[in-house]
């Protein structure tokens, strides 16, 4: 078993070593000299404007030239054209020229051959998954050997306590009471770390996290923000999450989903892909789907060819194409839910499913584009039959693996605040990974598990790099250090997270909104109307401006909401969690440590210990002073941030 | 006496005896008088806008058609000019006004034509745009000031809904830029008072200075310091004199009756106040114009108050000398139909939908008064002269409010962008 084990690890480091030792060989086109030319001369020789014919998106087309002829000559940068035009700053024409730096690394890749880059990676799906601990080490071989090539030190581990509310945050989205935490802190079993997260994924929370963040990805997507019941869709999607279902099985069953709302809940998912009236549009489900299951921006394609990857209008209108029959009605819940238009008799065999490029704002309007896979082919349809199981089957097939690595990327970045790859739909040659071989390495994991989302948030979460703490340590508090994952990142609370932490802080069921005094009174209750808005909806409706996309790392929050959590009476009065503590203990450190307990999961340190007495005793009451302390913690950066 | 009657000479005399003229007794607009006009004269302009949500019949308000007129047509200031019979103080100020009859934007749809009207492109799903009051924000605003540099102010609902009210997202210009909502002009800003004495609240806050010290000093984050930068701009308005232009109470009485008792009449004086503190862009909504059921009576009913007090913010602002730099602007996503048909749902005077003949106006900020550019037939039906489409009318405003709309932003995805097209002009006979 061990030896088996080191064998697999020391293959694996001998590619790794082979891999980067190629990489220092030279420069090659991917790596090193697209991003050159993305900055300074594909806005005219790109997907958009192709000056002269010539087109410098990828190697091939780069290669092949333009009006002049070619312009790379392999090996000879002195007769390429490329190389003259810019050595003279004639090009770029713009005041934006390149740098000798950049020139000198242009002038090595067109002298060492004009090479692309290897992809020397064998992909073995025909593996069973690994055991946990096993992925973790490969995750902490790849990341601190990046580390070590960089000189940058990792931070140490993070303490039980970080480590405690850390997991708890990222796994069910709320943090974890007091009573939790006293446990945690006194246990002693080494596998304490381990045993968390299995309970955490087993329990029931995981699911309604997940599904929720899930259902705001597609929220923030859509056109339009409707107030609209997400409940049915959100249940379904917690249950896929806690019953352990594939996540390839899930998006197959929104996708390919035919039939009433009542009865399939997931049809819901094509309501957040509608215009502004409510209306399912398949420009606007290829734009976000391909964002979000597959990480391009495809939908920079729709109008035009993309301006800088090597993306089509035919490869966006091809995936539209399956979809092109689809129809929604514009208030749901409603008994029809998603249905395709079906003609009425059978289609003649070998009829082509095509769509039209409308007019409006896209160019080539009109012409007529097959349904195609995504860079794939286009496949034979029954055009009497809904074409979207065909789409939705290869979207989350096993071969697909831009659906594969942009689910790992993206569940990379909800635990660590930043992806391999950023921003998480902008995957391609001009956007490179940090880790590329960790990345195809998780690919794979997370494919020949059946898409477990649960057995890779365990494999990550046993990890060091996981469990390293948000503290630095000199020398990894640069910028650099950041895509190294030299210590974990400060991530930031959703509103959602932020209330649910709140209500347990304070120990209370809700927190409902200040009543407006002119508003009291008698108001007879309309049977008939709908349930009036919940608390935690009210809050997030406050806490999340309209428009805004959530991020990991940057905070949304304004003075507004701030002034909200210093001065609204709910954030003065300490809660349940002072009267709690008034009743329970009899010294103040008793107490300060309750209160740090309760709201931060941790106890204070010495020096934080000596600052809070010192503030409490000058103050006219216990109570006052525990209110006080409360509100300065839960007002607090340590608070409203995941570290 | 009417409430809503001009400041008579009576008052004039009370109020420059008082002070407000040239200073003021509350004691908060002495020196605010003095650093809105200093600022003023280093700064750029301001903008009012008076966002009528839902449709304004053009018909029933500044552009009367002669052909089956609903109601009686009166003279304005300017001669040969005519509004409906409800707006006689604006008609009296036609000479402030600079009215916009052929308006001709193409989208009859509420929501997008609301989103077409604010950022000037219909909304596509792909990409987003800034309306102008987040461009105003980045353009016109300070950096450093306590103040918000865009304030949202609802001023009520008075007649049908028609959806959502508009939210001006700031897109590719950061959340920064976001409107800050007042949602009751009565109330000012959420929040600004603490909930326990000052000194407590005070000594709270160093607690909470010395515990962010103490905790984040090894785990330095981009979001932590943004944090903490909210709490110490929190901590400096709770404690600023200048958050009190959101406190209109404080107005003489004489004024606060000028703008009136209504939600909208308050929104305008909350308005004039940050204005002059110095917010650059001020947007105050009005929903419920959607009259499908008929225009007449509902706006016979809207003009007792529009009518009087946004004649009071024009007086008021130009006593204050804020006139000449701040912009006044009254739209709406679209108009209402001419006269389609003898009866029928949507045939009748203003009772559908319109875009493609109707009016706004633009008063202040060097814009020039007493002008009409447009002409519609006399069925009010279509432009007959000089059609202004919804990136012009936007170009219009930043041209007053000296705003560059072709400056170029650049999105997160690397796409330069700018606020309006390459074809987008002002109307330059407006200035």
């Amino acid at each position: 078993m061990m030896a088996r084990h080191l064998g697999a690890l020391s293959l694996l480091l001998a590619w790794a070593l082979t891999a980067s030792a190629g990489g220092k060989a030279g420069p090659t086109f991917e790596t090193d000299v697209l991003p050159i030319l993305n900055a300074h001369c594909l806005q005219c020789h790109g997907g958009v404007h192709q000056k002269n014919d010539l087109d410098l998106r990828t190697m091939s087309s780069a290669l092949k030239g333009g009006k002049s002829g070619s312009v790379i000559v392999p090996g000879k940068p002195d007769e390429s054209l490329l190389w003259k035009k810019i050595a003279r700053d004639e090009m770029p024409k713009t005041d934006n020229k390149i740098s000798e730096t950049n020139k000198k690394i242009i002038r090595a890749w067109i002298a060492a051959g004009a090479p692309g880059r290897k992809n020397d990676r064998t992909i073995d799906l025909a593996r069973p998954a690994r055991m946990p601990a096993e992925v973790a080490r490969i995750i902490d071989q790849e990341i601190n050997s990046k580390l070590v090539a960089a000189k940058i030190p990792a931070s140490s581990r993070a303490t039980d306590a970080e480590f405690l509310r850390r997991t708890y945050l990222d796994i069910t989205g709320k943090p974890p009471t007091v009573a939790t935490t006293k446990a945690f802190l006194a246990d002693s079993d080494s596998e304490r770390r381990g045993k968390l997260v299995d309970k955490l994924l087993a329990s029931p929370e995981y699911g309604q996290h997940f599904a929720e963040r899930w259902l705001n990805v597609f929220r923030q997507m859509a056109v339009i923000e409707r107030e609209w019941e997400p409940e049915p869709f959100l249940g379904w999607l917690g249950a896929r999450f806690n019953a352990g279902k594939g996540w390839d099985s899930t998006v197959r069953d929104m996708i390919a989903v035919s039939g009433s709302f009542a009865e399939n809940p997931q049809a819901a998912y094509y309501y957040y892909n509608a215009d502004m009236q409510g209306k399912f549009e398949p420009k606007i489900m290829v734009g976000n789907l391909s964002q979000v299951f597959l990480g391009v921006q495809l939908q920079c394609a729709e109008c035009h060819n993309h301006p800088f990857s090597d993306y089509k209008q035919k490869d966006f209108w091809g995936l539209a194409a399956f979809f092109s029959i689809t129809s929604t009605p514009n208030n749901p819940p409603d008994t029809r839910g998603v249905r395709d238009r079906l003609p009425k008799q059978a289609p003649k065999p070998g009829t082509q499913v095509i769509v039209t490029i409308p007019q409006g704002e896209a160019r080539n309007a009109g012409t007529k584009v097959r349904a195609k896979f995504l860079k794939g082919e286009e496949p034979e349809l029954d055009a009497g039959a809904s074409f979207r199981p065909a789409l939705a089957n290869w979207l989350t097939s096993k071969e697909n693996r831009l659906f594969a690595r942009a689910s790992v990327n993206r569940l990379w970045a909800q635990l660590f605040g930043r992806g391999f790859v950023n921003p998480l739909n902008d995957f391609g040659d001009h956007n490179a990974p940090s880790h590329p071989e960790l990345l195809e390495s998780l690919t794979d994991e997370f494919i020949v598990s059946g898409f477990d989302y649960k057995h890779l948030i365990r494999c990550i979460c046993l990890s060091e790099a996981y469990q390293r703490t948000t503290h630095v340590v000199k020398g990894n508090e640069v910028p650099e250090a950041e895509p190294l994952f030299a210590r974990m990142t400060s991530k930031v609370l959703p509103p959602e997270e932020l209330y649910d932490a709140l209500c347990v802080a304070l120990e209370v069921p809700e927190i409902a909104p200040p009543v407006d005094p002119k508003k009291k009174g008698n108001k007879k209750v309309n049977p008939k109307a709908p349930p009036p808005p919940t608390s935690r909806f009210l809050f997030v409706k406050f806490f999340r401006n309209p428009g805004d996309v959530d991020e990991p790392t940057e905070l949304k929050l304004g003075v507004p909401h701030v002034l909200k959590m210093m001065n609204e009476a709910n954030f003065n009065t300490g809660g349940n969690l002072v009267t709690r503590v008034m009743k329970s203990t009899k010294a103040p450190e008793e107490a300060i440590d309750e209160l740090f307990l309760a709201v931060l999961a941790r106890r204070p340190s010495s020096v934080e210990r000596e600052r809070f007495l010192a503030f409490a005793s000058r103050q006219k009451s216990a109570e006052e002073a525990y209110r006080r302390i409360v509100w300065v913690l839960i007002n607090s950066s340590e608070f409203v941030l995941n570290n | 006496m009417n409430s809503f009657e001009l400041l008579n000479r009576r008052d004039l005399l009370k109020l420059s005896a008082v002070g407000v003229m040239a200073g003021s007794s509350s004691g908060w607009l002495l020196p605010r008088v003095a650093y809105a006009q200093e600022r003023r004269s280093e700064r750029s302009k301001a903008c009012i806008m008076l966002h009528m949500q839902g449709g304004v019949s053009q018909h029933h308000t500044f552009t009367v058609p002669e052909y089956r007129a609903q109601n009686s047509q009166i003279q304005t200031a300017l001669p040969g000019v005519l509004f409906c019979e409800y707006f006689p103080r604006l008609a009296a100020r036609m000479g402030d006004i600079c009215l916009i009859r052929g308006m001709s934007t193409g989208n009859s749809v509420h929501e997008r034509a609301r989103v077409l009207m604010h950022t000037g492109y219909n909304p596509n799903g792909t990409v987003a745009y800034p309306s102008i009051g987040n461009v105003a924000s980045s353009e016109l605003g300070a950096a450093d000031t306590e103040l918000p540099n865009f304030v949202n102010i609802y001023g009520g609902s008075d007649g049908l809904g028609s959806g959502p009210l508009h939210r001006s997202a700031p897109a590719y210009l950061g959340p920064r830029h976001a409107p800050v909502p007042v949602n009751d002009p009565a109330r000012g800003m959420e929040n600004l008072r603490a909930a326990v004495p000052l000194d407590q609240f005070d000594s709270g806050a160093a607690l909470l200075n010395d515990f962010e010290a103490m905790s984040q000093a090894q785990r330095p984050s981009t979001a932590a310091a943004a944090h903490q930068a909210n709490l110490r701009r929190a901590v400096q308005l709770m404690h600023s004199d200048r958050m009190r232009a959101f406190e209109s109470e404080r107005e003489p009485a004489v004024i606060r009756n000028g703008y009136g008792p209504t939600q909208f009449g308050r929104s305008l004086l909350l308005a004039r106040r940050l204005v002059e503190a110095g917010v650059p862009f001020v947007e105050i909504t009005l929903d419920g114009w959607d009259d499908h059921g008929g225009a007449v009576n509902n706006i016979r009913r809207r003009a007792q108050y529009l009518d009087p007090s946004i004649s009071f913010l024009l007086d008021d602002l130009k006593q204050r000398g804020l006139f000449d730099s701040t912009l006044v602007v009254f739209m709406s996503e679209f108009g209402r139909t001419p006269q389609l048909a003898e009866s029928g749902y949507n045939q009748t005077l203003g009772a559908g939908h319109y875009a493609n003949a109707w009016t706004t106006w633009l008063a202040g900020a060097g814009v020039r008064g007493g002008r009409v550019i447009g002409r519609v037939d006399h069925r009010g039906g279509a432009v007959t002269d000089r059609p202004v489409s919804a990136q012009d009318f936007l170009a219009t405003m930043c041209h007053a409010l000296q705003i560059d709309y072709r400056k170029e932003y650049m999105t997160r995805e690397g796409r330069p962008m700018t606020f309006l097209g390459a074809s987008a002009r002002p109307v330059q006979e407006a200035f």
